[in-house]
């Protein structure tokens, strides 16, 4: 459900943030007043425990796997507004280390994963589970409906923040700038990997949690057995303030709703919606632009149906769909297939089966005595489990680069000289203009620079471009390789596959391809070299420096801190399971496994906020957050950041000039 | 320092009366427990897993209080009402200092030179005086090539080294430890136990949770002992200890160990690395 930079626009990438500013202060303010002094660790730790737990595989219907993104579940743990705090930050870190969604398509992702899935999950879950008790078995399925309503909203505004992008913007010739599909696709295919696949995998696994720590006594969030008259009140207040916001939050939907087949808006229909929702008369200048050139917002299927056999829309609609998702499928596969083969030497642990006969005296149960070397030999451990192999692949892999981020950052090269807040504008600056560029070249220079700067920064070239190529492209090119297509990209043909129905690979969508995946490249690239060259601690110094909040700047610090912890327990419990694991697991078995594991992990991240509390209370913290004093920049650090500035104010120019 | 004055010396620095402590689940962790420290004293909490010497050491440090019973610090009670004061307890957390059981838990920030930084930031000193500290804590406990790196780039015996130095960073009177040989190879022991004989040297008060009988008498001047069923079984001096391997057997601290001589059983107590000698008339010694 990330998206990554260069396919939304960058207006609504800052939409996006601004909508998420108010929500982020009102959390972070309500949440100051309810935890106190405890609020960093307590969030620091509920983003780690987020965080880890997105790495974990749950395995979905079709022999598929789902990554749980957990918000839901942390509301219902921790509350709505932690959720909000905890989920924004997990994928920040997402964004910055892992290339997994964008820096700039942070407000974005951060609007649909850190808000609306967890308000309305949380919304849906206090709606099915009334006043129900704390351990009663229907708030354990309020939170399995509650979470699965949540993870399919927030899917249908990634497919509406998609699908708006051809609708809103489009080049003088009427070719979409951005994402190129329209609501017609995005929204129903994103649906549908959802409603089938994730969403069911998610609500189990979420139900499964909130089970587990019933169990274990746990009071969920706003269930406290003592509430007083006062505490009822603010209650009150609050579940009004997380109706409001799941509202605003559900709008977009209601967007869909008009008219009786979406996705077939014109310009009048966009400017009635919008002078709905703002109030204010504003059409989208290349929609008028283009509808004065005879361009419907369904050109494409249009077109597509013009040069093929019959005219069914509906029908193209669905293989459209069908298309997307195939090519997607593949491309996920095929990314898997790169990950593994990177950790080739971990996936085969299998344990050893041939067990020496232990003494039969001393007090051992028999059963123990007993070698059972014969019935364990023909078992076959761990093959029809791909999730455990998975869950620890990726587990090892995320830990590995958590660990092992600043190996070559703290090597002599140009970019670790620089000083670490001018080096994070700078690329900032670059990223920027990366994905505001439509320009082949302007591509190619900005990741020809990155590859120079690698260089002369001791980081191997290889290294670098294996990261972008590994991250987030990997989406992209799921839903880039149909643009080369005549159906997608009508235009002169390059190579006809097909003359009924007609497809060929044109001219026009090769360049609409390349165009997409260069700039996801690029500014996949900006983000990649800024962290593989910057220490994370100067890194976070950056962020203070150029004023970004303190409270914010220790919450990250401090997450990736017990990232580290939580996902080397994680990796240990999967480990421990693998190694007792022999036979075949079913699929329901491997969702219980997970969920009861990541009650486990929850347990002991609670177990271990305690102690995080007492040894920052022990040492004098009072909820102030107090920082060293900061490095100054040099002439080398005002050179490069000058250069960087003409460099981008150059390219972004010459492009405006000469196409 | 406390030591050197002898009006505050006779005044306990920690005082316990009838000390009760229950977990949030109903669980009794501590359990009707009295008893003083001197300024100066070293203090050992020797019992077995689960006895409760934890949860006092978090009494002690005013991380949680008693369900029933006094605790006084300094001459005061440590409540929660006290301690919720931001200036009370400043200067509280100043006095103390804590080394936890788990080391994840105490570093908790994004290098070395943070985590000694944070007491003294948090103190409010100076950026000079801060630098100053961290260098000079780093040097004492042997970590200044540690200091760039982040937590979970070093090994449970350096993090273990880590967590004494920043506590020790804060400069405060009475160190509280919990188990701070676990994760220490033996010539880090040494020197472990070479450090707190100097800081001893200093006046400092150590009270120290400990199951490691073989350097618990290079640590301590006075034990307490624990039973499991969380209530203090004695309270004798380090020297004590060797000759009272009854009681250690009592609270299940060391084990009956059983021996096989030729066809003949027999037991005694046994505890890892308290030197003990075999004497058997018949039939001649040969273990197996
Ligand atoms: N957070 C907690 N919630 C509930 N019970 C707890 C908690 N922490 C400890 N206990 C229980 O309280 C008792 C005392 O625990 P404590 O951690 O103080 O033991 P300890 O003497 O330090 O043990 P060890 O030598 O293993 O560190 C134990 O029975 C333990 O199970
Ligand atoms: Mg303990």
């Amino acid at each position: 459900m990330h998206i990554p930079d260069g396919v939304l626009s960058p207006s609504t990438c800052a939409a996006a943030a601004a909508v998420m500013v108010p929500i982020w202060w009102t959390a972070a303010r309500k949440l100051k007043t309810t935890l106190g002094a405890k609020q960093l660790p307590v969030l620091a730790l509920g983003s780690a425990f987020c965080f880890t737990i997105m790495m974990f595989n749950v395995p979905a219907p079709g022999g598929t796997t789902a990554h749980p993104v957990a918000g839901t579940l942390l509301a219902i743990l921790l509350g709505p507004w932690a959720a909000i705090i905890g989920v924004s930050t997990a994928i920040a870190i997402q964004a910055l280390f892992f290339g997994d969604g964008g820096v700039l398509a942070y407000g974005a992702n951060s609007f649909t994963m850190a808000f609306v899935l967890p308000m309305v999950g949380y919304a849906v879950y206090r709606l099915v589970a009334g006043k129900s008790s704390n351990a009663s078995n229907r708030r354990a399925l309020a939170a399995g409906v509650g979470s699965f309503v949540g993870i399919n909203t927030a899917a249908s505004i990634v497919g509406v923040l998609l699908g708006i992008q051809p609708l809103l913007f489009r080049d003088a010739s009427g070719h979409p700038l951005y994402f190129p599909f329209g609501l017609n696709i995005t929204v129903p295919s994103m649906l549908a990997a959802h409603l089938l696949l994730a969403g069911p995998a998610e609500a189990i696994v979420t139900a499964m949690v909130v089970r587990y720590m019933q169990r274990t006594g746990y009071t969920l969030y706003g269930c406290a057995t003592e509430a007083t008259a006062d505490q009822n009140r603010s209650r009150r207040w609050e579940s009004l303030w997380v109706g409001i916001l799941a509202m605003i939050a559900l709008s977009p939907l209601g967007l869909i709703a008009q008219g009786d087949a979406f996705g077939e808006w014109n310009a009048e229909d966009i400017r009635k919606v919008i002078f709905k929702v703002t109030g204010q008369s504003f059409v989208p200048k290349g929609m008028a632009h283009l509808q004065a050139m005879g361009y419907h917002p369904l050109s494409i299927l249009q077109d597509y149906a013009q040069s093929g056999s019959s005219a069914n829309v509906p029908g193209y609609i669905g293989a459209g769909i069908l298309g997307v998702s195939s090519i997607l499928v593949v491309v996920t596969i095929l990314g898997r297939r790169l990950t593994k083969s990177e950790q080739a030497h971990y996936v085969h642990g299998e344990p050893n089966p041939s067990l020496t006969p232990s003494q039969s005296s001393g007090g051992l149960p028999i059963w123990l005595s007993a070698s059972n070397s014969d019935e364990a030999s023909h078992l076959s451990a761990g093959k029809n489990n791909p999730f455990l192999q998975r869950t620890l692949a990726e587990l090892t892999s995320g830990t590995a680069t958590a660990l092992r981020a600043d190996r070559w950052a703290n090597q002599s090269g140009y970019l670790q000289t620089l000083n670490p807040a001018a080096k994070l504008a700078g690329f900032l600056v670059l990223l920027i203009t990366a994905a505001v560029s439509h320009s082949l070249a302007v591509l190619a220079v900005l990741l020809i620079f990155a590859n120079v700067a690698a260089y002369a920064s001791g980081i191997p070239v290889g290294v670098l471009n294996r990261r972008v190529l590994l991250s987030a492209p990997l989406f992209v090119g799921g839903i880039a390789i149909p643009l080369m297509f005549s159906f997608a990209s009508p235009g002169h043909p390059l190579v006809v596959l097909w003359h009924s129905p007609y497809v060929a690979v044109t001219t026009e969508g090769v360049s609409a391809f390349t165009l997409l995946i260069l700039r996801v490249a690029a500014t996949v690239a900006m983000a990649v070299l800024l962290t593989m060259s910057t220490p994370w601690h100067k890194l976070l110094a950056a962020m203070r420096s150029l004023k970004v909040p303190s409270i914010f700047v220790a919450l990250m610090a401090m997450t990736y801190r017990y990232i580290t912890v939580l996902l080397q327990t994680a990796d240990d419990m999967f480990t421990a399971r693998k190694s007792r694991t022999v036979g075949r697991v079913r699929d329901a078995e491997a969702r219980r496994f997970v969920g009861n594991g990541i009650g486990v992990l929850f347990s002991k991240t609670l177990a271990l906020t305690d102690e995080v509390v007492a040894a920052m209370t022990a040492r004098g913290y009072t909820g102030e957050v107090k920082v060293v004093a900061q490095s100054v920049w040099q002439r080398k650090d005002k050179l490069w950041i000058a250069c960087i500035f003409i460099t981008a104010i150059a390219l972004t120019l010459g492009e405006h000039y000469h196409g | 320092m406390a030591s050197s004055d002898p009006s505050v010396a006779v005044l306990p620095l920690f005082k316990l009366t009838d000390v009760t402590f229950r977990y949030a689940d109903g669980q009794v962790a501590l359990n009707g427990i009295s008893f003083a420290v001197r300024p100066g004293e070293r203090v050992a909490l020797l019992g077995a897993n689960g006895c409760g010497k934890s949860t006092l050491l978090k009494i002690l440090g005013g991380l949680q209080y008693p369900a029933s019973g006094q605790v006084e610090g300094f001459g005061e009670p440590l409540t929660a009402a006290r301690l919720d004061n931001e200036e009370t307890a400043q200067i509280f957390r100043r006095r103390v200092g804590f080394v936890f059981q788990n080391s994840d838990a105490q570093l908790f920030s994004p290098t070395v030179a943070d985590e000694l930084a944070f007491g003294p930031v948090h103190m409010g000193l100076s950026a000079a005086e801060v630098e100053e500290r961290v260098s000079s804590v780093a040097a004492l406990t042997g970590i200044e090539h540690l200091l760039a790196r982040a937590p979970f780039q070093i090994s449970g015996g350096e993090k273990k080294r880590v967590a004494l130095a920043c506590t020790l960073a804060t400069n405060p009177d009475v160190i509280l430890m919990d188990e701070p040989t676990a994760a220490l190879d033996p010539r880090a022991q040494t020197w472990l136990l070479d450090l707190l004989l100097k800081l001893h040297d200093v006046g400092k008060t150590f009270i120290i949770a400990t199951h490691d009988l073989e350097t618990v008498s290079q640590i301590a001047d006075t034990v307490v002992v624990f039973r499991e069923d969380h209530t203090i079984a004695a309270v004798l001096p380090a020297s004590q200890l060797e000759s009272n391997m009854k009681l250690l057997v009592q609270v299940n601290l060391v084990h009956d160990h059983l021996h096989r001589h030729g066809s003949t059983l027999h037991s005694h107590p046994h505890g890892h690395g308290v030197e003990h000698t075999h004497d058997h008339e018949e039939p001649p010694h040969q273990e197996v």
